[in-house]
């Protein structure tokens, strides 16, 4: 039955060339479309994750034309070696911890954020006295499914309609539990 | 083809002897293990994405650490605000999901004092890996 | 034999064709390019978990990406395509008939898969590949989790239309002279797992379908905060996925069944022992689903029953064990590359069969649940045992497929790097989780026995990767200028190599 070897054709290696071309240029199409795009496909949260999240697109305070100052407030990220407190600026007990803003109605307060800590957070202003949501519109930097990762920062700005009291916490799920939460008085 | 399988039936029946054993095994001490006694002091422990918080039954509340007595019966009662995760307590075998919807019970009795570490035992998002309390069991 | 071609044919030719060599080509450099995919990012993994702190893996978001994809590709791209492809070759010579049953289809089936891993590769979703809710409904981020779930349907329907074909071309095309005790094991062992994928796979399609429309806040099946319950998923999904590690395991253990009566020189010990092996197994699958959810709160009464199950299927697959091994009592055992690769894996499949007995046993499921051990366990069925089956079966089919022989002394060492690492990496992953080690974690604390374990495992990961490098090159050189196999005896066993029916290819 030898003569089943001379019908038999092996591939080449010009062949073999051709179809590792083929897999290794659709690998590297593929890696190019997915670096390219970054985070495109990890941004956004799902219908039903933006509800459970109190995110909507109304803004839940109107926004107002700045008449009044301008207040630049720096505000950084910190956490306890233990990553059991977190707080603004400085721990519980030293001066400047999570420092009160006052401000008057019309005033643009312009936030300055910097994650000086190890873990990842992010930023808002809300009127909730607690928990996570009502983050109001134009406060936010970064969210907490695509946090500021160590030494990133970012800016935003808060110009209050009302007065009241308002919030700016970490919108981190129990970062304003453990203490990353502080007061701004608008009169 | 005829030969004996005699040495197969043989080896079946060990193997199903040996799983006998252990099912039945395992079926008694779950039994035993499975109801928290009645005088177990509660805890209730909730879970949320990336902390754990307590409270006792005396409305003690406590964050990211737990302190309890040794050789005290004590029922834990989770629950989740968010997503499923699993309260463990690794050196004691304490080990159940905190499931958001409904409220999962587990008990243990510290026979040891000291520091033990509790963690998150169901993946629950980006610092899962850090979803960690400490356990302080004092002892007398 | 199907290289009774004559000359070289046309790319396109190959890549539309529908003959179930063709088709079985494809599936084969599909699933094979999925291996090495999935294993580079498994060594991504390792690198990172080496010691803790971060070391090539910058955040925890990237992490949680890369074990979601790499487990996606390890099952649904290499594990379910290998089988698809040496079932496609050898399926139609074992019944007798010359081709699949449904010739088109079964050319569908293989192209819906590209398209689906791309889906699941450009996005690379964050939720594990249980996609448990209500993380998966609300956390997860968007679209890479819609394109998952598009790209699970996609190679779900994959599944069950190759099961629809292997199913109806063994019943209803194997020849007439053939009775159904006859058609070999490898055959039965498709056969069986076809019926399994039938019978299971709607479910996890209804779900995928649910936890869609629970995403698009069109329903509430699983999220608790509009009135559903995340474990009915569960359910759904394990009353699949438990049956579908069968699914995994009975292909290759057919593969078995071909590589060791060969190389032992003896026929199989019990044919019948075996067909009733794959029969119970089959649906002894199906009784114990429940045995993944001991931790989510069941009642004692639900836990005792599912571990019943459980262990109602371990005498299933120890007769293939004894089979296996009274085969090989008293035979002329030639130890080529295959039969190491099979002889591994029997070994490796009773150690993970022998955890897998330590974790239903309902008290101990709390020392192990969610922890390394079952990271262990799990990886010695689909790596020790389904792609040391698998891998070995590449070997004994490349002189069929190429017509030339790989060389055998990279594929010895190949075999012997895969065998040590393995026993190091997913061995030492079972006592990690004995020390509470969770899965499914970017980075660990300073614990002296957690550190010593991860670097020892990463080490075992790098020593399967170097052997993998070597089956790569051995792979590629051995198409192009391996020595041409005899293809009468290409292993000098001395009797036929296979199938006494020629088969051809109709293109020539």
């Amino acid at each position: 039955m030898s003569e089943h070897d001379e019908t038999i054709y092996r591939t080449s290696p010009g062949r073999l060339g051709k179809l590792m071309a083929i897999l290794v240029g659709l690998i590297v199409v593929g890696s190019i479309i997915f670096f390219a795009l970054g985070d495109y496909w990890i941004s956004e949260l799902s219908p039903a994750g933006m509800k459970f999240a109190g995110i909507t697109d109304e803004v839940t305070a109107p926004a107002v034309a700045q008449t009044g100052e301008d207040i630049p407030v720096t505000l950084d990220f910190i956490e306890s070696s233990d990553f059991r407190t977190l707080a603004f600026n400085a721990l519980p007990g030293e001066p400047g911890n999570n420092p009160t803003i006052n401000a008057k109605v019309g005033d643009r307060i312009i936030f300055n954020i910097v994650n000086a800590g190890k873990s990842f957070h992010a930023f808002g202003v809300t009127l909730d006295d607690e928990g996570f949501g009502g983050i109001l519109g134009g406060t936010a930097v970064a969210l907490p499914n695509s946090p500021l990762k160590p030494g990133e920062g970012g800016a935003s700005e808060f110009v209050p309609g009302e007065p009241g009291t308002y919030y700016y916490i970490c919108t981190v799920p129990g970062h304003r539990a453990m203490g990353m939460v502080g007061t701004i008085i608008v009169e | 083809m005829a030969h004996s399988n005699w040495a197969e039936w043989i080896y079946v029946a060990v193997v199903v002897a040996l799983l006998v054993y252990v099912g039945a095994e395992a079926w008694n001490i779950e039994r035993i293990i499975d109801h928290a006694p009645e005088d177990a002091e509660i805890i209730k422990v909730t879970a949320q994405q990336w902390f754990w918080s307590f409270e006792h039954e005396d409305g003690t509340k406590e964050v990211g650490e737990l302190h309890l007595k040794k050789d005290h019966a004590y029922k834990f009662e989770l629950e989740s605000k968010d997503v499923i995760h699993n309260f463990n307590i690794p050196e004691y075998v304490v080990l159940l999901d905190a499931v958001p919807g409904r409220i999962n019970t587990v008990w243990f009795s510290p026979t040891e004092a000291g520091e033990f570490d509790i963690q998150c035992r169901e993946y629950c998002g980006l610092i899962h890996y850090n979803m960690r309390a400490k356990l302080f069991v004092e002892g007398a | 034999m199907v290289l009774e071609l004559a000359r070289a044919r046309p790319v396109w030719q190959i890549m539309f064709s529908t003959h179930h060599t063709d088709v079985g080509l494809l599936y084969l450099i599909f699933s094979l390019l999925a291996m090495f995919v999935g294993g580079a990012m498994a060594i991504a993994l390792r690198l990172e978990l080496f010691a803790p702190g971060a070391q090539v893996i910058g955040d925890a978001m990237d992490f949680n990406r890369l074990f979601t994809a790499h487990g996606t590709t390890m099952i649904f791209l290499f594990l379910l395509p290998s089988a698809s492809a040496v079932g496609n070759y050898l399926v139609p010579i074992m019944v007798r008939y010359k081709d699949m049953a449904y010739p088109k289809l079964n050319a569908i089936a293989f192209w819906l898969i590209p398209p689906g891993a791309a889906l699941v590769w450009l996005g690379m979703a964050d939720f594990g590949w249980y996609a448990n809710p209500p993380y998966s409904v609300i956390s997860a981020p968007a679209p890479a989790a819609e394109m998952w779930i598009f790209g699970l349907k996609l190679l779900g329907v994959s599944s069950i239309l190759g099961s629809i074909n292997f199913i109806v071309t063994i019943l209803k095309c194997k020849h007439p002279d053939m009775s159904i005790g006859k058609v070999p094991l490898l055959a039965w062992s498709f056969l069986s797992s076809s019926i399994i994928v039938l019978a299971a796979m709607p479910t996890f399609a209804a779900a995928l379908l649910m936890l869609l429309t629970d995403r698009l806040g069109a329903s509430g099946f699983f999220n608790p905060a509009v009135g559903g319950d995340p474990i009915a998923y569960s359910h759904l999904f394990w009353f699949t996925f438990h049956p579908e590690v069968y699914v995994l395991v009975i292909p290759a253990i057919g593969m078995m069944y071909e590589i060791i009566p060969r190389f032992s020189r003896r026929p199989i010990f019990s044919h019948s022992s075996g067909v009733a092996a794959f029969v119970i197994l089959s649906i002894v699958a199906f009784a114990s689903w429940a045995h993944h959810m001991f931790a989510t709160g069941m009642s004692f009464t639900e836990k005792t029953v599912f571990m019943v199950g459980t262990l109602a299927a371990v005498p299933a697959s120890a007769m293939h064990v004894f089979n296996f091994l009274a085969t090989m009592w008293n035979g002329r055992i030639k130890f080529a590359t295959p039969m190491m690769w099979a002889v591994g894996g029997i070994a490796l499949f009773f150690a993970a069969g022998a955890g897998g007995v330590v974790n239903t046993a309902m008290p101990l499921d709390f020392i192990t649940h969610d922890s390394y051990w079952v990271v262990g366990h799990f990886h010695l069925f689909v790596f020790g045992t389904i792609a040391f089956g698998t891998i070995g079966f590449v070997y004994y089919l490349f002189p069929y497929v190429t017509g030339r022989m790989y060389n055998e002394k990279l594929g010895v060492v190949h075999f012997i790097l895969a065998f040590v690492g393995a026993c190091i990496t997913f061995f030492t992953q079972h006592i990690l989780g004995l020390f509470g080690m969770p899965r499914r974690i970017y980075d660990y604390p300073d614990i002296p026995e957690w550190v010593a374990m991860n670097a020892l495992i990463s080490i075992g990961a790098m020593i399967i990767l170097v052997g993998m490098v070597i089956f790569l090159g051995n792979l590629i050189y051995s198409t192009a200028k391996g020595k041409p196999a005899n293809m009468e005896d290409p292993f000098g066993l001395g009797g036929k190599y296979y199938y006494p029916y020629e088969q051809r290819n109709p293109h020539h």
